[in-house]
């Protein structure tokens, strides 16, 4: 009989929480960039003397993040100090929680490869600081021969909230999929950028195996996985070493291990001080942190709709395809670009093809937040009106859009200088260009006339000239209809 | 409820601190003697009163607002060792990643 395996995964998230200052001082939170050791202060660089003040912003988001999590928030909580020596701790110990976390026992929904719900469950979400920077090798960048590390304290005491979920994740792509529902709704709620290349959200793993004939691995904490490929790649390399291990009947045993993303492997941290202890105890300097009458249900009723809520939303309201509405409600500004398109009058179906296909597509091509997109949802919505009254065609549409983009000019001027007119080409104005094409190809009209053009393309050819001159800008059907009459009369 | 050698050298390795084989034996006694104090609390009888918490403490709040502090030149100098921007410490082999 083969013997069977079965993953046991939970991730702990740590989300960093974008506030504009610091947890327990007011030192700026924005450190990408900056010189090493600017956004510093006493309280931050652990001197004596100072006492940590919470900051009433990393309790909002935190809740915030709790109740979209499903989580009971606990009215009152506290502190705790998790003691460890590392340089990138000034205070050798981070101010943690420990047993009385800010939320805990919530769940969030992913979709199983069946396509039904499954929800994965939270066992806490608490707050916490970030620690400093090390940079090992010298502090121009050189990294032989340095028997120093560099410390930037920049990043230390940035707001974290760490979200531990229950083993309750079975495959890689499972793990993938519950980082990136959590990533979308820290991202919805504004409460982080969620940008796992950037360090704002980072992910550890616990993996063990479980064996049909009764046997269970240790569990392997895995670190340093930087993006969402690198956390599936990472827990698909470990569960294959586990498999392997308890096939060969070896022993797993508990430790910590980095994942290499350059070799595709994970490496055993091997330490000294593997076993650690934290010493945690309440924090003497923080009293509880008690949550006001009524702060709770407060934050429940400012929490934005929830993307999957909004998607369900799209589908059912807008009669969107599942993949259009969850392209559109993506992030939350392309949501509410799109319904502020529909406000300006855009049509559900055309304005959702054109921002999945256009906006979306320029956005790409330049690395280009929406935020920072040229053209506003009002102008969108203009041309998707001026094309569902077949004032404007596809092709023109697309001509004048390119125009806006590379000239940062209004619709109307983009319109006039591609020579584009609102009203296109219709009726005489049209019947009359038919005619001249016609004229042009006399020959082609010949043959079609004697009855030589028995599969229509000759037809075809003469309708692609007219578009090709009108540029797009005449109803298709209107010159198929003025072309037929046309070639009838002599 | 004697506090081994053991315990101690523990102890003082998470605390980072260096003990000789003669401060390790004081030490333990040290820790037995503080522990037994202590341990005299634990004689009293305390099942129907309540813990002792002070009136209505709880953390103050900060409004969320940046501030630069002006001072970091102080900062880095004071340090044992500075270099450029950075602190500089003895080579650490990475083990938090």
């Amino acid at each position: 009989m083969s013997l069977l395996f079965t993953p046991v995964i939970g991730l702990e998230i740590h989300v960093q929480l974008a506030t504009a200052s610091k947890i327990f001082c007011s030192c700026s939170t924005d450190y990408i960039g900056a010189v090493p050791n600017t956004n510093v202060c006493p309280l931050c660089l652990g001197l004596p003397g100072t006492l940590p003040v919470l900051n009433a912003k990393a309790v909002e988001y935190g809740v915030r993040a709790s109740l979209a999590l499903n989580c009971t928030v606990r009215n009152a909580t506290r502190f705790h100090r998790k003691n460890y020596f590392y340089p990138d701790l000034p205070k050798a110990y981070q101010i943690s929680q420990y047993d009385l976390p800010l939320a805990e026992h919530g769940f969030i929904n992913i979709t199983s490869e069946d396509g039904t719900l499954r929800p994965i469950g939270i066992t806490r979400l608490h707050l916490e600081e970030d620690a400093g920077k090390l940079v090992h090798g010298t502090s121009d960048g050189r990294l032989t021969g340095a028997s120093q590390s560099f410390v930037d304290y920049n990043r230390g005491g940035v707001p974290l909230a760490e979200i531990v979920s229950e083993p309750d994740l079975r495959t890689p792509a499972e793990a993938r999929q519950y980082v990136s529902v959590i990533r979308q709704l820290v991202r919805y709620l504004g409460v982080s950028d969620g940008d796992m290349e950037k360090g704002s959200l980072r992910v550890d793993a616990n993996i063990s195996v479980k064996c049909s004939d009764g046997r269970w691995g240790e569990r392997a904490e895995i670190k340093n996985m930087n993006s969402l490929k690198a956390l599936e790649r990472a827990l698909e390399y470990e569960i294959k070493r586990h498999i392997k291990m308890l096939s060969e009947g070896k022993i797993i045993i508990q430790e910590t291990r980095h994942w290499n993303d350059s070799q595709g492997i994970t490496i055993s941290s091997r330490s000294k001080e593997e076993a650690h202890d934290y010493r945690y105890f309440p924090e003497p300097d923080l009293p509880p942190l008690v949550l006001p009458d009524g702060y709770v249900k407060e934050q429940l009723d400012k929490l934005p709709e929830l993307p999957w809520d909004r998607k369900r939303r799209f589908k059912d309201t807008y009669g969107l395809s599942e993949q259009d509405s969850a392209t559109l409600t993506e992030n939350r500004d392309m949501a509410d670009f799109y319904e502020n398109c529909l406000i300006s009058g855009g049509s559900p179906e055309r304005t959702a093809n054109w921002l999945r296909t256009e906006v979306l597509r320029v956005l790409n091509e330049n690395k280009m937040e929406l935020k920072d997109f040229p053209i506003s949802s009002h102008i969108i919505a203009e041309m998707i009106v001026m094309m569902d009254n077949r004032k404007l065609s596809n092709t023109a549409a697309k001509e004048v859009f390119e125009h806006m983009i590379e000239n940062s000019s209004d619709l109307h001027s983009a319109m006039s200088l591609c020579d584009i007119s609102a009203g296109g080409i219709a009726g005489d104005q049209l019947r009359d260009l038919v005619s001249k094409i016609l004229e042009q190809n006399n020959d082609v009209v010949r043959v079609i006339r004697s009855g030589e053009d028995l599969n229509g393309k000759k037809q075809k050819y003469l309708k692609g000239l007219v578009m090709r001159e009108t540029r797009g800008q005449a109803d298709p059907s209107e010159v198929s209809w003025i072309l037929a009459s046309l070639l009838e009369n002599n | 409820m004697a506090i081994s050698e053991q315990e101690v050298r523990k102890v003082a390795l998470l605390a980072r601190l260096e003990v000789d084989e003669e401060e390790v034996r004081s030490l333990a006694h040290h820790f037995d003697s503080i522990l037994e104090h202590f341990g005299k609390l634990n004689e009293l009888d305390l099942d129907n009163i309540d813990p002792f918490v002070m009136d209505e403490t709880q953390t103050p709040l900060r409004e969320d607002r940046a501030e630069k502090w002006e001072l970091r030149e102080d900062a880095l100098n004071e340090a044992s060792h500075r270099d450029g921007d950075f602190f500089r410490v003895p080579r650490i082999v990475s083990e938090e990643g």
